[in-house]
C-alpha cells in the first residue's frame, strides 16, 4: 500500500482540520463532527483531539462503528473554561462516554477534553487550550467474527458495548478505508456555520494495529502505516519510498504553497481567515529535536517570540491581480519575520487601515504578526502563504527505491525524490454581515458564514 | 497534439527491480512524448479546467437564490479561458464568453435572476470578456469598473423538447477551460496595469490569432448559492481536472469547439485506487475526462432533524453527459442520449438505486423500492440533478434549492420517518452501457506496493459524476435584541464517492 489524498473523499484516516469551543463577547463556536463508514465491515477507529498550539492530546478514544454506520458529535465550551464532547450516537467507544453530573436535564453522554498531556509543556497549562484544535481519526482494525458481532447494531439499532469493551481477544482484520467525515463549526448567536468536508488519507496500511484506547500507539507513526506514498504533481506520478510510516503521511500533505480567497468588503461587513494546520507536526523522534521538514521541535508563543516556528511568507493579491508579499505594507514591524508557530493556525486577514477581530474567535492565533495586513485599498482578492524562506528552505527526500511515472510516455524513472514545503492543510472562512434584513417587519440578522478549502501547490524534484 | 486525441497511445513497460542508482526502466511509445499529459483530478484543488457542480437562481416566495462564483489564476501566466454555462436539463449552453485573465489575476460574478424569467451574470471585474458585457441601465456613463452584465440565453434549446422558457436557464452547472495562456503582445493587453485595469481589451476581442502558448493549469475556484432572505449560503470547491492538454486550443467566443472534448485533450488518465495507479489510455480526450470522474457510487449526508427544522438536498451532475448531445446514440457509459422529462419517463434515463443507512447503521432502500418485489429501479435524467431528500409522512417535500428540474423519476429521496439523519447512497445500475467503458491494451497498472507494472486494458464502472450535499437548520428561537431574528444556517459538503475499476 502507498498513502495518498483521496479526491474522493473516502480513506483510512481522516484529519478535520479544526475545531472550536472558543467564545467571544458576542458568540461561541461549537463544532459539529460526522464520521461515515461506506463499507459492510465493522471498524475500530482512534479518534483523537489535539489542542492547537502544539497539537496534545486533549481527548481520545477508540470508536467501534458498525457496518455502514455514522457517528456524530459536537464539541462545546463547558463552564471552567474548558470543553467538552458530547454525541447522542449509541456506537460503542472505550471508553466511554459518560452522563454529567445530576441535575442537567436529559443530557448526552459527555467526554470533557483534558489538560493532562500539556500540563508542563509551558505553552499554557490552562482548559482554555482545549477550545480550540484540530482532529485526526485513524482505522486500526476492521472487525470480524464475535468482535464485528458486539459492534453490529441490532434490530432495534443498539450495538453490545459491553462485551466488545470487554473482548479480551479481539478478532481483527486489516484497515479497509471508505471512511469520510465532515466538519461544520457552527455559531449560533451570529448566525454563522462554516462547513468543509474532512481530508481522507488513502491506503495507509495493511495490517491492524488496534489498541486499547490507554495505549497511544495508534498513530501515523505506527510501524503498521506503510512507508510508501503517491502523489501526482505535474506530469509525473511519484511513488516514494520513505525510512517510515510518519514519512510518507508527511509527503501526501507536503505543499510548497497553500492559497485561499479573502474578503474584507466594507458594504458586506466581510471578515476572513486562513486555517493552516500541520497535522503531522506533533510526530517527534525527540522533544528537544526537530523533525525534518519542520524547521525546529513544536512550540508556541502568541505572537511566536522565542518559538522556533516554521519560516513563511504571505503574499495578498486583490481580485485585479495586484499585490505581492504583505510584511504588513501599511504598518511593518522592523525585525519581525514570519512565521507560524501553531499546529492549527489561525490567521486572520485585515486591511492595513483597520484592526480586526478573528471571525474564528481564536485565542491561540499562530501567525508570528498575529493578522496578514493587506494593502488598505484591497478589498477582497487572494492570499499565498508560501513556506521556506531562502536560507530554510524545507524539504524531505525519498529513498533511492522510489520511481516516478512520467505520466506523458509512461517511462518509469528510479530514484530519490526531493519535496519541497511543510505537511499542511486548510481551509479559509469568510462572512457576510447583510444588517438591512426584514424578517417580518422586524430587522432580522441576515449574517453568512462560508468556507473553503484551500488550494496548494506541489514542489517535487527528481530523480 | 497536432494530429487529434484519437490518436492511440500505446505504452510498452518491461519492469525490472527497481535499481539503487536512479534508471530509466522503460520507454516505449508510439506517441509524440512532448504533447501529451494525463487527465486527473487534482486534490489539491488547482488545475486547467474547473468544474462548478451546480449554479442556481431560482426563486419562491419566501426567496431567491443568487449564485457567487470565484475563479483564481495562482500563475504568473496570463490565460484565456472559456468559462460556459450549461441548463441543468441536457447541459444545453445558455451562455458562453472567452475570459483573459491577468498573471495572479482573481475574477468574480454574481448570478442572478433576470427580470424576464431567466438568468443574468453580473460582475464588476475589469479582466476582459469577449463579448464586451452589457452595460447595466443603471450605469449610464461608461466608468472603469462598473457592473456589467450577460444575459443567459435559450437559443440553444428551444427545440430539444425539454422546454423552451427562459425558465431553464435558472439553474444548472459551470465548466471553465483553460485553451491557452497568452504571450507576446495578447500577455501585455490581458495584463492589469498599476490602476488595475487591463492595457487593452479590445485587441484581445475578435483576435482570432492572438500570440498563445499551451495551458499551464492553476486554476482554482468557489461557488456560494446563497438565499439572503432566508439567511444561507452553501459554500463548496470547484473540481479540478489537472494536466488535461499540453496544446493550446483558443477559439474565438463564437466557435463551440473549446470543450471537454476537444482534440488537444490528452487521452490518457490517471486514477490511483484500490492500491494502484490506473494509467488508462483512451480512444479519445473526452473519454479520459469520464474516466477521471468516473465514479461507482454518491455517497452523501442528510439531516431531517424536526428540531432543527433541517432539510437536505443532493446535487449530483454529469458534467460529461451534454458531449452526448450531437449524436443520436448513447455514448458510453451514459445509457441513452441526453434526455429529461418531469419523471423521466418516455426517454432513455441513467437508472439507479438509492440506499439509505441511519446514523446508526439501519439500511433500506429509498422510495419502498426495496423488499421481495422487483420493481423498476429509480432513475436520474438530468445533467444537473437537484434531489430533496425527504420522510415519506411528507407528500411532497420541498426542494432546499427550490429546483425546478429537479432529475429524479420520483422527484425525492423519500425515506421511512425514523430517517431522520444518515447518509445515502446512489448506485448506477448495471445495465446496457452501464458495463462501463473499457480502456486500450496498451494502458498501463501500477501496483504501489510492489511497483509492478502491468500492461492491459482497464474497465471502469459507474457514470462520471460530481456533486455535494446542502443541508439546514433553522434556529427559530434566537434573539437580537428584544426581538427575535432569523437563525437559519446552511451548510454544504462535497459527497465522496467509490471508484470500480479493473483490469480484465
Amino acid at each position: 500500500m502507498a498513502a495518498r489524498l483521496d479526491p474522493d473523499g473516502r480513506g483510512q484516516a481522516l484529519i478535520f482540520p479544526y475545531y472550536s469551543a472558543q467564545t467571544g463577547p458576542d458568540g461561541t463556536m461549537n463544532t459539529y463532527l460526522s464520521i461515515v463508514n461506506g463499507t459492510s465491515q465493522g471498524k475500530a477507529l482512534r479518534v483523537r483531539f489535539r489542542e492547537s498550539r502544539v497539537g496534545q492530546e486533549v481527548g481520545w478514544f477508540n470508536l467501534y462503528l458498525s457496518p455502514n454506520d455514522m457517528w456524530t458529535a459536537a464539541v462545546v465550551p463547558v463552564a471552567g473554561g474548558g470543553t467538552t464532547v458530547f454525541t447522542s450516537d449509541v456506537s460503542c467507544t472505550d471508553p466511554s462516554f459518560t452522563l454529567p453530573a445530576a441535575g442537567d436535564v436529559a443530557p448526552p453522554p459527555q467526554r470533557p477534553l483534558r489538560s493532562d498531556f500539556y500540563s508542563s509543556d509551558g505553552m499554557g497549562s490552562g482548559l482554555d487550550r482545549t477550545r480550540e484544535g484540530y482532529v485526526e481519526v485513524i482505522e486500526m482494525a476492521t472487525l470480524a467474527a464475535t468482535t464485528l458481532a458486539y459492534a453490529t447494531h441490532d434490530s432495534a439499532g443498539l450495538p453490545n458495548c459491553g462485551r466488545l469493551r470487554n473482548d479480551p481477544e479481539p478478532r481483527l482484520g486489516a484497515p479497509t478505508g471508505g471512511l469520510s467525515g465532515t466538519l461544520t463549526l457552527i455559531d449560533v448567536n451570529r448566525g454563522f456555520d462554516f462547513t468543509l468536508r474532512a481530508e481522507a488519507i488513502a491506503e495507509l496500511s495493511t495490517r491492524p494495529f488496534f489498541r486499547l484506547p490507554g495505549d497511544p500507539y495508534p498513530g501515523f507513526d505506527a510501524a503498521e502505516v506503510d512507508p510508501w506514498s503517491v502523489v501526482a504533481s505535474g506530469p509525473y506520478v511519484y511513488r516514494s519510498a520513505w525510512s517510515s510510516g510518519a514519512e510518507a503521511v508527511d509527503a501526501v500533505f507536503m505543499r510548497r504553497r497553500a492559497e485561499a480567497e479573502y474578503v474584507l468588503e466594507r458594504g458586506t461587513r466581510s471578515r476572513s481567515a486562513f486555517v493552516i494546520t500541520f497535522p503531522t507536526r506533533h510526530l517527534r523522534l525527540r522533544p528537544d529535536m526537530p523533525r525534518a521538514p519542520f524547521n525546529g521541535p513544536p512550540t508556541w508563543s502568541i505572537d511566536c517570540a522565542g518559538s522556533a516556528g516554521e519560516p513563511i511568507r504571505f503574499s495578498a493579491y486583490n481580485r485585479e491581480s495586484a499585490g505581492g508579499e504583505t510584511e504588513d505594507p501599511d504598518f511593518p514591524v522592523p525585525g519581525t519575520q514570519w512565521r507560524l508557530c501553531a499546529n492549527a493556525n489561525v490567521v486572520p486577514v485585515a486591511r492595513g487601515d483597520a484592526a480586526t477581530s478573528s471571525v474564528l474567535l481564536s485565542r491561540s492565533l499562530g501567525y508570528s504578526y498575529g493578522e496578514v495586513g493587506v494593502r488598505s485599498i484591497f478589498d477582497s482578492g487572494w492570499l499565498q502563504l508560501a513556506t521556506g524562506l531562502s536560507a530554510t528552505d524545507t524539504s524531505v527526500s525519498s529513498l533511492p527505491s522510489s520511481t516516478r511515472v512520467d505520466t506523458r510516455t509512461g517511462a518509469i524513472v528510479a530514484g530519490a525524490h526531493r519535496f519541497r514545503g511543510l505537511p499542511m492543510t486548510g481551509f479559509s472562512v469568510r462572512t457576510f454581515e447583510n444588517g438591512t434584513l426584514s424578517c417580518g417587519g422586524n430587522t432580522c440578522q441576515g449574517n453568512y458564514g462560508g468556507s473553503f478549502a484551500a488550494s496548494y501547490t506541489r514542489d517535487i524534484t527528481g530523480p | 497534439m497536432g494530429t487529434g486525441a484519437a490518436r492511440a497511445i500505446g505504452y510498452s513497460v518491461t519492469m525490472k527491480a527497481a535499481r539503487k542508482r536512479a534508471l530509466v526502466i522503460a520507454l516505449a511509445t508510439a506517441m509524440d512524448a512532448t504533447t501529451a499529459t494525463a487527465v486527473r483530478l487534482d486534490p489539491d484543488g488547482r488545475g486547467e479546467a474547473l468544474l462548478y457542480p451546480y449554479f442556481t437562481v431560482q426563486s419562491d416566495s419566501g426567496g431567491a437564490f443568487n449564485t457567487y462564483l470565484s475563479l483564481v489564476n495562482h500563475t504568473g501566466d496570463a490565460k484565456a479561458l472559456r468559462v460556459r454555462f450549461r441548463e441543468s436539463r441536457l447541459g444545453q449552453e445558455v451562455a458562453s464568453l472567452n475570459l483573459y485573465l491577468s498573471p495572479n489575476d482573481m475574477w468574480t460574478a454574481a448570478l442572478v435572476p433576470h427580470a424576464e424569467g431567466g438568468a443574468s451574470l453580473v460582475t464588476s471585474d475589469v479582466s476582459c470578456t469577449d463579448p464586451i458585457l452589457e452595460r447595466l441601465s443603471d450605469f449610464p456613463a461608461q466608468i472603469p469598473g462598473e457592473p456589467r452584465a450577460l444575459t443567459f440565453s435559450n437559443r440553444h434549446y428551444t427545440a430539444d423538447g425539454a422546454g423552451a422558457g427562459l425558465d431553464r436557464t435558472r439553474e444548472g452547472y459551470v465548466e471553465v477551460l483553460e485553451m491557452a495562456t497568452l504571450t507576446g503582445s495578447s500577455l501585455v493587453a490581458a495584463t492589469h496595469n498599476s490602476p488595475g485595469f487591463p492595457s487593452n481589451c479590445s485587441f484581445l476581442r475578435g483576435n482570432t490569432s492572438p500570440n498563445v502558448a499551451p495551458p499551464s493549469g492553476g486554476l482554482s475556484g468557489t461557488l456560494t448559492l446563497i438565499d439572503v432572505t432566508r439567511g444561507m449560503d452553501f459554500t463548496l470547491k470547484a473540481e479540478a481536472l489537472a494536466d488535461l492538454a499540453q496544446s493550446p486550443y483558443f477559439r474565438l467566443p463564437s466557435d463551440p469547439y473549446p470543450n471537454l472534448d476537444v482534440a488537444e485533450i490528452a487521452p490518457v488518465s490517471v486514477v490511483s485506487y484500490g492500491g494502484s495507479t490506473w494509467l488508462s489510455v483512451w480512444p479519445a480526450g473526452s473519454t479520459a475526462v469520464d474516466a477521471a470522474l468516473m465514479r461507482s457510487s454518491f455517497d452523501a449526508e442528510f439531516v431531517l432533524d424536526t428540531g432543527t427544522r433541517s432539510r437536505s438536498d443532493l446535487v449530483l451532475s454529469f458534467p460529461t453527459r451534454h458531449l452526448g448531445l450531437q449524436v443520436p446514440i448513447a455514448r458510453p457509459p451514459f445509457s441513452g442520449p441526453p434526455a429529461w422529462s418531469g419523471s423521466c419517463a418516455g426517454i432513455f434515463p441513467e437508472y439507479v438505486t438509492v440506499t439509505a443507512y441511519t446514523r446508526g447503521g439501519l439500511e433500506t432502500v429509498a422510495n419502498g423500492r426495496g423488499g421481495f418485489v422487483p420493481i423498476a429501479p429509480l432513475a436520474v435524467c438530468a445533467s444537473s440533478n437537484s434531489i430533496p431528500v425527504g420522510a415519506d409522512s411528507r407528500t411532497t417535500t420541498p426542494s432546499l434549492l427550490r429546483s425546478g428540474t429537479a432529475g429524479l423519476s420520483e422527484r425525492e429521496v423519500r425515506l421511512p420517518t425514523t430517517f431522520t439523519s444518515g447518509w445515502v447512497r446512489i448506485t448506477p445500475v448495471v445495465f446496457g452501457n452501464r458495463e462501463g467503458i473499457t480502456s486500450l491494451p496498451s494502458s498501463i497498472r501500477i501496483l504501489d506496493a510492489t511497483g509492478e507494472v502491468r500492461t492491459g486494458p482497464h474497465n471502469y464502472r459507474g457514470l462520471p459524476m460530481i456533486g455535494f450535499t446542502v443541508r439546514s437548520f433553522e434556529n427559530g428561537t434566537l434573539m437580537c435584541g428584544s426581538g427575535s431574528c432569523q437563525g437559519n444556517y446552511g451548510g454544504a459538503f462535497t459527497a465522496t464517492y467509490r471508484r470500480e475499476i479493473t483490469a480484465p
